[in-house]
């Protein structure tokens, strides 16, 4: 047995660093080991979440530290400096700040000093380091990390508990009126970028042969209130105001009527770590399409469509293309569903996670 | 089912249509609410921000980058200004001189970033005659001259087109031109079309167009100064793309930086081994050669022999060219 200490910024639940850390703490305790959370903020009914401040100078070397890094966290990183035992940093990506500084000085600033306490982290030299992607294993790679310590292990999720929850009767019966929906999910933030499906949105509205529903879920954040209030505007102005929807919070009830009810996913997002939602897509079978940026390559392969480029012409001929196309849509069904069996199921990041973690106790030094 | 398939189908329906965007270009893609025109005002703001020019030069990149990555959020003026403080103030100008208020921004970013103290109004006009007696002087009525060779009513793809007065005079021509750029263009024309996107990796279907026209595309790629006449990967890659798309019996127009590779060139510079690397698998029907002399005075043609020996110029820039008219 072996004593853990996880430590992140918030934990909570419905988020994707929040679910990633409350898996990791149910196999480490089904493996028999011992697990304490610390965290700076708890959203959880999870009384036994400690405030990060007052583990400083209290950990001991044989307790196996692992940082869930996504934002800046000066506290963990000195904790994490002065952890004598074995260290582990779980990247999670933290979004570059030139995305957000037009909406959120103050956000932006968070973003590039936790860039900045990344490097400090990984000068550390930790034991391992765990990216949830090809893509933030490649930046850290690119940061001088060495292959044999970093493991790519997909951030777990709650997608069987989604398929388990029975779904909102009002939205599945809202959402199946013959119309076809385009379904979006992430945060509604600036480097997302809802926007440019609502322009995809407005170029259909303006050939008038197939309309379908725009539906956009997401929770706002106040410093981006002002993007929340564009994208409104936006609808308004390419006169689909009617043809778009937003949730900025779903139950997980709604989010699956929202899934079985969606005949296509998509997302433009400028930066993701690795994007659940896409995940979640394939669970359900509904066909995506993406813009190929950061992380999103990786994760959704070649189960749907992508493009390099942000032309809401193209977005929008794609969009009718697979609406109207029975025999793509089905052949992009089968290809996600196909992807999340192979790569992303529970019983998949587990086993990831159970390898990643035989091999920090398997180390000679430090572990043992 | 072959994906790849159908994109080029979604893309051939995009074009062929002539689908029209839902706002202006200049407009397209950036985050609703926000007029483009606070970008430069926040792209001074950084250089304002940095202490010295040194920094400024070190700090440019890490400004500008994610900005050039997202670039359709950046106006061609902005990167003019950028490559101030990079690659020269001349260079910048020959971008900026397209635009009105080019110079105006250009003066703005260099003075915020002390990169230029002694630039002033009146060295304007001076250094604009310079930008106006660049390659492009030969390589725009030279390319205009070989359209003749094509079809009428040819499909043309104008590789870089923002900013290219080439875009209309085609089209204005009767040839079906699609531009590419990864910088918005916000030229209109019945018979012209507009893709964001790499040229140098054009997401169109196989076959789909009579003519590629790349000026000065290649030799901006990588550290191309230091491939010693030698075409980089990144220019083979984009050549490959090239014949990728042009149907068969359809023509390369190329202008390329012709002569002595120099350090002091940030970009390739192609020696007579290089041009023939690059087009190696294409009938090459013209290639012709133009040179500059001390006077700043371009001539085309030169031989060969005159157009090898061209160096730079003291801003670095290619005092060589060669203009290739190839048939796939």
């Amino acid at each position: 047995m072996a004593r853990f200490l996880i430590v992140a910024s918030n934990v909570s639940a419905g988020d994707a660093v929040g679910n990633d850390i409350r898996h990791l703490q149910k196999i480490l305790l089904e493996d028999g080991h011992e697990v304490k959370l610390a965290a700076r903020t708890n959203e959880t009914a999870n009384a036994e979440v400690v405030p990060l401040a007052e583990c400083l100078g209290k950990t001991d070397k044989d307790q196996i530290l692992i940082y869930h890094q996504s934002i800046d966290l000066p506290e963990a990183v000195a904790l994490f400096l002065e952890h004598r035992g074995p260290r582990v940093l779980r990247y999670h990506n933290i979004t570059p700040p030139e995305l957000l500084r037009q909406y959120s000085e103050e956000i932006a600033r968070g973003c590039a000093r936790g860039r900045e306490e990344t490097l400090a982290l990984l000068a550390a030299k930790p034991e391992a380091v765990w990216a949830d992607s090809p893509y933030n294993a490649e930046e850290l790679q690119g940061s001088g990390v060495s292959p044999e310590i970093c493991h790519i292990i997909p951030p777990a999720h709650v997608i069987d508990e989604l398929h388990q929850v029975a779904p909102d009767a009002t939205l599945a019966a809202k959402n199946g009126d013959g119309r076809k929906n385009i379904l979006t999910v992430g945060r509604i933030v600036p480097n997302k970028c809802p926007h440019r499906l609502i322009e995809a949105i407005g170029v259909l509205k303006a050939q008038g042969r197939i309309m379908p529903r725009l539906i956009i879920v997401g929770r706002t954040l106040k410093q981006f209130a002002a993007y929340t209030d564009s994208l409104v505007e936006l609808a308004k102005k390419l006169q689909v105001q009617d043809d778009v929807c937003f949730h900025f919070g779903v139950s997980p009830g709604e989010l699956r009527a929202l899934y079985e009810k969606s005949h296509l996913f998509a997302i433009a997002s400028d930066h993701e770590g690795f994007c659940v939602p896409l995940v979640e897509a394939m669970s359900f079978g509904v066909p995506i399409v993406a813009l190929a940026a950061a992380a999103v390559s990786g994760t959704l392969g070649n189960a749907g469509i992508t493009w390099p480029h942000t032309d809401a012409r193209v977005w929008a001929a794609t969009f009718a293309r697979i609406l109207r196309d029975d025999a793509l849509a089905t052949e992009l069904k089968v290809r996600g569903r196909k992807r999340y069996e192979e790569n992303f199921t529970t019983e998949k990041i587990s086993a990831a996670y159970r390898g990643a973690i035989k091999q920090l106790l398997d180390l000679p030094s430090k572990v043992n | 089912m072959d994906l790849d398939l159908v994109k080029s189908e979604i893309l051939q329906e995009v074009f062929r249509a002539g689908m029209p965007a839902p706002l202006p270009a200049s407009e397209r893609n950036l985050p609703p609410g926000h007029s483009p025109t606070t970008w430069p005002e926040k792209i001074l703001a950084e250089a304002k921000s940095a202490e010295s020019a040194t920094t400024v030069k070190s700090s440019l990149p890490k400004v500008f980058n994610p900005l050039l990555r997202k670039q359709n959020l950046v106006n061609r003026s902005l990167i003019a200004s950028a490559r101030a403080g990079a690659d020269g103030l001349a260079e910048a100008l020959s971008a900026a001189d397209r635009l009105e208020s080019g110079l105006d921004i250009l003066h703005r970013a260099a003075s915020a970033a002390g990169i230029s103290p002694n630039l002033s109004e009146s060295d304007g006009p001076s250094l604009r005659r310079s930008a106006k007696t660049s390659a492009h002087i030969v390589e725009f009525p030279w390319v205009i001259r070989q359209t003749t060779r094509l079809p009428t009513g040819a499909t043309v793809l104008v590789c870089g087109c923002a900013g290219s007065l080439l875009n209309l005079e085609l089209a204005s021509l009767g040839f079906q031109v699609l531009g590419i750029d990864l910088q918005a263009c916000a030229d209109a024309h019945p018979n012209f079309s507009f893709l964001e996107a790499d040229p140098a990796a054009p997401p169109l279907p196989d076959a789909s167009v009579d003519a590629v026209i790349a000026i000065s595309c290649l030799g901006n790629t990588g550290s191309g100064h230091l491939a010693e006449g030698h075409p980089t990967t990144a220019d083979l890659a984009a050549m490959q793309h090239w014949r990728r798309v042009t149907k068969p019996g359809g023509a390369l127009i190329i202008t390329l930086p012709f002569g002595q590779p120099s350090p002091m060139s940030s970009r390739q510079i192609f020696n007579a081994a290089g041009l023939k690397a690059l087009f190696s698998d294409l009938k090459m029907e013209i290639g012709e050669y133009a040179q500059c002399s001390d006077q700043s005075a371009w001539s085309c043609p030169v031989s060969e022999a005159q157009a090898s020996a061209a160096t730079v110029n003291a801003a670095g820039r290619p005092q060589g060219l060669a203009l290739i008219f190839a048939r796939v």
